[in-house]
């Protein structure tokens, strides 16, 4: 069904290549942009509380890729779920035998941000080569696995945020606020040190999300981290499933 | 005037009915904000760029430029609807100003945004980041803004009218933004670039639409540089008020009113 989906989702975006394309430019400058950024600090300095050049690029590749696969399957989740709900155009999607939190997050492939995946894989490739980390199988298995449980927290976190629809009707702002957390998973956030409580602990899910997939790519098994990720993935999954079907009795079509 | 004022109050009666919907925007401004702050004072920490930030003046430097952001957001998106959606012939027949009424309805929200930016600066303050301006560098500082805000209006009106030919276009709008990311001082201060890329922003406009105002609040620009900024940004004004009044009455003409 997702093949399908895409397929559709495809389709739509070629009969607007310009479009296509000027993402296609988008995203290329927006990453070289990130990777100018990390230049120009690391001409100055050899690492920033232990993580050097090459270990920050990887995150920024790590995190780049996450928001390109997020693309590519259920960040649509953040668009036109809560027009459905504000139009009552959701009924439909009820009425269908699928199921649907599925039909919710996978009702369409942003595929204008398809070239963030080739984009972001070529950093990776470049850090790992510069880096040059033994176990490379071992890692990128792990890698493999981390950067599933990212995938899953994010995709939580958004069904626990889109819920809120069914009650507050308009939360297309939540975009915005999820695409902020997107986007700063693409630092080093545990190359952050000596800051107050409150600010660690905001960078916790974001370190989670994209460093430590980074880490255990490059070689460091930072085991409570990996542990605490996998645990929080599941955690989250059901979590925020059960709190989606729960606010689907708040919906009462276009009225709601 | 009336009616111009009851588009503004229609716009923020929107914004109260949508009150969480708001937050979540000032939500993930601030959050995205913070983090890359932190990360500046850890960047600080190893030395780096010392001779011209500390991590107070980072701050804000970070909280100025999405102040400056937030003022001079153009909203291209408030007329490309519109036009996609034929709306626009309802307002072109209307005896209003299609632009005023634009520019109207996006000043609550832009107020309101500023004014939780300027509590986060007083709260800084109460903290003990210490931060003054003289009369003559606010008002300075607002005169830049102001032009600043002019000019990505009209640069807006220019990308808007794009939506006359073309069925989607906000990634032209983010195509531009995303140059300018770097270029403006938004992902790192200007000081910071590499020579070429510095030589290359002073002669295009995203540096006196964001970096130069926000230097202004912070104090720290020269004379000599006032001037400068100030002639650019009337020059880029003038460009791009030519360019997107002809783009528009083109567009005008060719556009059917039954949707896109």
């Amino acid at each position: 069904m997702y093949l399908r989906i895409f397929g559709l989702s495809l389709m739509s975006e070629m009969t607007h290549r310009e479009n296509f394309w000027t993402w296609v430019a988008i995203h290329t400058v927006s990453l070289a942009s990130l990777v100018m950024f990390f230049k120009v600090i690391f001409a100055a300095t050899t690492n920033i509380n232990g993580w050097t050049e090459f270990q920050s690029l990887l995150v920024l590749g790590v995190g780049t890729l996450i928001g390109g696969l997020g693309s590519l399957t259920f960040f649509s989740f953040m668009y036109q779920f809560g027009r459905e709900i504000q139009n009552g155009d959701f009924d439909l999607k009820l009425t269908k035998p699928i199921d649907i939190h599925y039909l919710s997050a996978f009702s369409y492939v942003d595929v204008e941000d398809f070239i963030v995946v080739p984009n972001s894989i070529l950093l990776i490739i470049y850090a790992l080569w510069k880096l040059n980390p033994s176990h490379i199988l071992l890692n990128i298995t792990g890698f493999l696995v981390m950067l599933l449980s990212s995938l899953v927290i994010l995709f939580s976190l958004l069904t626990l945020v889109q819920s809120l629809a069914f009650k507050l009707i308009r939360v297309d702002s939540i975009s915005n606020f999820y695409w902020s957390i997107v986007n700063i998973a693409k630092y080093p956030a545990k190359a952050i040190r000596g800051i107050s409580i409150a600010a660690s602990v905001l960078l916790i899910p974001i370190a989670i999300i994209s460093s430590i997939p980074a880490e255990v790519l490059f070689g460091r098994w930072e085991w409570t981290w990996i542990v605490g990720s996998i645990i929080a993935a599941v955690g989250l999954f059901f979590l925020s499933r059960r709190v989606f079907m729960s606010s689907l009795r708040h919906y009462s079509s276009a009225s709601s | 005037m009336k009616k111009y004022l009851l588009f503004a109050w229609l716009s923020a009666q929107e914004i109260v009915e949508y009150r969480v919907n708001f937050f979540w925007r000032v939500a993930g401004t601030i959050v995205s904000t913070l983090v890359l702050y932190v990360f500046w004072v850890a960047v600080l920490g190893t030395g780096f760029g010392t001779h011209y930030y500390n991590t107070q003046t980072i701050g804000l430097y970070y909280l100025f430029i999405i102040l400056v952001q937030t003022l001079t957001n153009p909203e291209i998106y408030r007329v490309a609807n519109r036009i996609y959606s034929g709306d626009l012939t309802i307002d072109i027949l209307k005896p209003y100003s299609f632009t005023a009424k634009v520019i109207v309805e996006s000043i609550p929200e832009k107020l309101l945004q500023a004014f939780i930016i300027i509590l986060i600066f007083l709260l800084l303050q109460t903290i003990g980041v210490k931060h003054s301006l003289t009369w003559e560098q606010a008002e300075l500082a607002l005169v830049a803004l102001f032009l600043a805000w002019v000019g990505k209006f009209f640069i807006g009106l220019l990308l808007s009218s794009l939506a006359f030919w073309f069925n989607r276009i906000h990634g032209f709008e983010s195509l531009i933004w995303n140059i300018g990311g770097l270029l403006s001082g938004e992902i790192i201060p200007i000081v910071f670039l590499p020579k070429i890329l510095l030589d290359t922003s002073v002669f295009l406009p995203f540096r006196y639409w964001l970096y130069f105002p926000a230097q202004l609040l912070l104090g720290k620009v020269t004379k000599p540089e006032v001037v400068n900024g100030f002639i650019w940004q009337i020059v880029w004004i003038i460009i791009f008020l030519i360019l997107s009044s002809v783009m528009w009455k083109k567009g005008l003409k060719s556009f059917e009113g039954v949707g896109r």
